[in-house]
């Protein structure tokens, strides 16, 4: 697998920071009840994003493999498989947090808290068959095949699920459905750091991604 | 105030973690041309 370059990375770098900065400090509208820990949007919002980005990697590489049974693309589905679920975890953190400050408890079992740890278990239950077989081709062969059904069962628990239950995080029923704020009602500023953010930690992972593969395929050779 | 101090912290927090995926990057360039000589 081909390195990322070298101005990739410290595009990536030098982004990153500048949203880390400017997400501090540019003025944020006050929103009651949340503050300035509305400023996490920034953060944690994005860093489900760049999950669901690298998974599709994961889906599409678990794919290839099927089709032809090569095996550097199992490597490449499982090293995007492991960016996304370390995504997700920070992604839930972040969200604890957050939840700590604005729901009063880290956890409450708001919908979408839970179906995303949910799917959480399910991309680790992909890591656990897989530490389960030896054989290396028949470890692929079932990863692959399992991978297939993990990411089909993201839309659902991610996006489709936590919209139709009632809970505490926007895009709730109560909260006007399917319009879910980040997209709709929230001003230009914030929509404008966010999807910068987005695009920040999607090249973030991607730079994961390539480098967990490459050891991967080294530790094969040696 | 406080936000200046949270921005500095969280800026040093990225750019420390920036400059180490930097030099794993080059480690691992490195182990893959060692691998090719090796292998010639």
């Amino acid at each position: 697998m081909k390195p990322v370059s070298s101005a990739f990375q410290w595009f990536t770098g030098i982004w990153i920071f500048l949203i880390v900065i400017s997400g501090m400090l540019l003025p944020i509208p006050y929103i009651p009840i949340l503050k300035e820990t509305a400023r996490n949007i920034y953060f944690h919002v994005p860093q489900s994003f760049a999950m669901v980005f690298i998974l599709c990697f994961s889906f599409w590489n678990s794919f290839q493999y099927l089709r032809k049974r090569d095996l550097r693309f199992d490597m490449k589905a499982e090293s995007a498989a492991s960016v996304g679920m370390l995504f997700g975890i920070t992604t839930i953190v972040t969200g604890a947090v957050w939840a700590d400050y604005t729901w009063g408890v880290f956890w409450n079992w708001d919908p979408k808290q839970t179906l995303f740890l949910g799917l959480l278990f399910v991309y680790g239950a992909y890591f656990v068959l897989r530490l389960s077989v030896d054989d290396p081709q028949k470890r692929a062969l079932l990863g692959a095949a399992y991978n297939l059904f993990a990411f089909v069962m993201m839309p659902f628990l991610v996006f489709i699920l936590p919209r139709l239950l009632p809970g505490l995080h926007p895009g709730a029923p109560e909260d006007g459905g399917a319009n879910n704020p980040v997209f709709t009602g929230i001003n230009l500023l914030i929509r404008v750091m966010l999807y910068s953010s987005v695009l920040g930690f999607c090249m973030l992972a991607y730079w994961l991604y390539t480098i967990r593969t490459r050891l991967l395929i080294l530790k094969s050779k040696f | 105030m406080e936000i200046y101090l949270v921005a500095g912290i969280l800026g040093i927090i990225w750019a420390s973690l920036f400059f180490y995926l930097k030099r794993l990057e080059a480690r691992v360039s490195e182990l893959e041309n060692e691998g090719k000589e090796s292998h010639e």
